[in-house]
């Protein structure tokens, strides 16, 4: 098994590189009959992607979340999960060659120097960790994805209001629908962020493996609560347009600001390094 | 059949349209239903076609006719057209283009496929055509040939329809704001629209958007016995001018096209009708010259404010789009000549009879063939001669009939149709003319 490891790091960006070349065309060519070659593709690139950790789980014997690069490859494994979803749900494949790119990039990065086993961290060993961990990554996923939508969302606005009327304009689903899958993908990543911070917080008090005062658990819940309240102003306030959207982009931007602090400059128990 | 249309088709497309006349004329041609179906009468009876059809709408005015007899069928119709419409095209110096196949083939399938419209890659035209054929059906003008034409002519439009963009993008300045309102808002059945005026203009954009499913509307004009007649096709409220501000929360569409001299919808308006919505998504279109609305509300947080530049931009995009698609649509619509020219080559009656006789006597040299060995070698001449004689005298009858095919005409095509259907005679067609089939 452990010979089938250096040829899915490679399969796995080539079949990604696919997908988003066949969104690409798609995109470019309306009314194109190719439509679903995309779509496909990254069906079969995501289940090479789940073979591939599956594989990497037997052979390391946990979660292969250990290392930074893991985590990206199960973010862009997420990613491209909840992309999917979302497509499905509301039959519009326009907007994949703008989530498919970051998932490549991603899963380059992650093939390119994260294919070594890495050894268990103390930290993966319980199980409640690692359900944790996963829960915590398909939430950050969905975020990502909830954030693209969510700019993709403001080019367009920016477009209508200013009478410009070009391929983006065509191709795109309409604002309200984009505005419906930023939300949507966002109560996604909140819903399996409180998971994780609720099997988290669990975990610590039981195993008294760290403290509460960890800045990453209040960064983590600082984030939790921005998106909470842009998906309440959504549904309770009836936010709409660029004010809802700001809110998500700014939980994700606290999101990933966040974790460059606790990697690079703050000390944290269970960071990823 | 004649010899002649044994030979060719002899399908004739005689007629006018926007690019060779003015309106005037073209308007003084367009025929009702009555008048179709007296001209069909007239081709059948006195320039003996065989078959007939009659494609009039405000941009063209074209006969198609199999197997006249007249000698000159331009001038033919240019009479015929001075009797219903009563206008002497000929006196006036006006001449009508006359195609025989394949190019009226080709020409009726580009017209079918919105190649030949004023507005190119319109869809009415698919119903103009669908139109004639029923009409043509129910005279007596249809037979065969025109049958498997206008089939053709129909499956030729669709396929520029679905496989092409020649249909794709707003062509209407009504139409483009119905399209950006689905742009902005999606699905448009639960939402309200309110229209400001009652002309021409306000009872189309109503039209548009009762197309796309939305329901409710308000009307707000100064003429309300107008109003209230645009408002009966949809039970719309109607309201007075002075109402604008108390109804305008209440829209998520607001379409003005009045012809007042100032703005009729001001910047604060919008701003306090926004403060009700609670900032939720407005589209405002001014489809009124001079405008009917602020420019200033654009600037507003979600709202969309789009004047007839803005959809005149989004309907020259369209058009040029449309013109891109040309070429494919071409290709298309030569594919589809080829393949009827090819159908109707396979009708010719001697190479039927042949193929149709060849099919048996291959089978009984087969089965010869397969039994060969169960008889003694000196019983195979009559074997042989045994089973040529059943052949023969089964077909007999059956190639009598055919032959008589020749002269019996739409009929005759039929039954040639329908033997080469029935006996799988179709050497010449390609797997996708049998899929078409």
């Amino acid at each position: 098994m452990q010979s089938l490891i250096p040829l899915l790091t490679t399969l796995l960006p080539v079949l990604y590189a696919l997908s988003l070349a066949a969104y690409a065309r798609a995109y470019v060519r309306e009314g194109s009959t190719g439509d679903a070659w995309g779509p496909w593709l990254l069906r079969a690139a995501v289940l090479v992607h789940i073979f591939y950790l599956s594989v990497r789980g037997v052979l390391e014997g946990h979660l292969p979340l250990a290392s930074v690069y893991d985590f990206l490859s199960a973010t862009g494994l997420g990613m491209a999960c909840v992309y999917l979803y979302v497509e499905m749900r509301e039959g519009i494949r326009t907007t994949g060659v703008f989530v498919v790119p970051f998932v490549f990039l991603i899963q380059i990065v992650s093939s390119a120097y994260g294919n070594q086993p890495t050894s268990e961290p103390v930290l993966l060993r319980p199980i409640w960790f690692e359900f944790h961990t996963l829960n915590a990554v398909l939430g950050y996923s969905a975020f990502a994805v909830s954030a693209i939508y969510g700019v993709l969302f403001l080019l367009l606005y920016r477009d209508i209001k200013a009478n410009r009327f070009t391929l983006f304009f065509r191709r795109m689903p309409p604002l309200e629908v984009l505005g419906q899958m930023n939300i949507r993908a966002a109560s996604g990543g909140l819903l399996f962020l409180t998971l994780a911070i609720a099997m988290g917080v669990g975990w610590l008090r039981r195993s008294g493996a760290g403290t509460f005062s960890d800045p990453k658990i209040w960064l983590t819940i600082g984030v939790w609560a921005i998106f909470a309240f842009a998906v309440l102003a959504y549904h309770r306030f009836g936010w709409r347009g660029p004010r809802a959207i700001y809110m998500c982009l700014v939980g994700f931007t606290t999101l990933l600001l966040s974790r460059v602090a606790v990697d690079l400059f703050l000390h944290s128990f269970h960071s990823f390094r | 059949m004649s010899k002649a249309a044994e030979a060719s088709l002899d399908f004739l497309c005689v007629g006018l349209n926007h690019e060779t006349s003015p309106l005037e004329i073209r308007d003084a041609l367009v025929m009702n239903e009555e008048e179709m179906e007296r001209a069909i009468h007239v081709l059948r009876d006195r320039a003996g076609a065989e078959e007939a059809l009659i494609l009039s709408t405000c941009n063209r005015t074209e006969v198609y006719a199999r197997g006249a007899s007249v000698a000159d069928l331009p001038l033919f119709v240019n009479d015929l057209l001075r009797e219903i419409k009563g206008m002497d095209l000929g006196a006036r110096g006006h001449r009508l283009y006359a195609y025989r196949e394949p190019d009226s083939v080709r020409h009726l399938f580009r017209v079918a496929s919105g190649l030949n419209s004023q507005v190119l890659g319109e869809p009415q035209i698919v119903g103009q055509v669908k139109d004639a054929v029923t009409l043509a059906a129910r005279s007596g003008g249809s037979g065969p040939v025109t049958e498997r034409l206008l089939d053709a002519a129909l499956r030729c439009a669709k396929r520029a329809r679905t496989e092409t963009g020649i249909g794709r993008g707003p062509i209407s300045s009504v139409y483009a704001a119905v399209n950006l309102a689905t742009k902005v808002l999606g699905h448009l059945g639960d939402k309200r629209a309110l229209v400001i005026g009652s002309g021409e203009m306000a009872g189309l954009a109503m039209s548009h958007l009762m197309d796309v499913g939305v329901g409710r509307f308000t009307i707000a004009a100064r003429n309300r016995e107008r109003a209230e007649l645009l408002g009966s096709r949809t039970s719309a409220r109607v309201v007075t001018m002075e109402a604008i501000p108390v109804v305008l929360p209440g829209a998520d569409i607001v379409i003005c096209a009045t012809s007042a001299p100032g703005f009729v919808v001001v910047e604060p308006m919008v701003r306090a009708a926004m403060k009700i919505r609670k900032n939720r998504p407005f589209l405002l279109f001014d489809l009124a010259v001079p405008r009917d609305i602020d420019p200033l509300a654009s600037k507003l947080p979600n709202v969309f404010l789009h004047d007839l530049d803005a959809l005149g931009a989004i309907v020259s995009q369209s058009l040029e789009q449309r013109r891109a698609e040309i070429p494919k649509v071409e290709a298309i619509v030569e594919e589809e000549v080829r393949r009827f020219m090819r159908w109707h080559r396979s009708l010719e009656l001697k190479p039927t009879i042949t193929e149709f006789r060849g099919y048996f006597e291959r089978i009984a040299r087969d089965e010869i063939e397969r039994h060969r060995g169960k008889f003694r070698p000196e019983d195979q001449p009559a074997l042989e001669a045994l089973a040529h004689s059943i052949v023969q005298k089964l077909l007999h009858r059956p190639t009598t009939r055919l032959n008589r095919a020749g002269e019996d005409g739409g009929t005759g095509l039929r039954r040639i149709d329908a033997v080469r259907e029935l006996f799988g005679i179709h050497e010449d067609e390609t797997d996708e003319d049998r899929n078409a089939r």
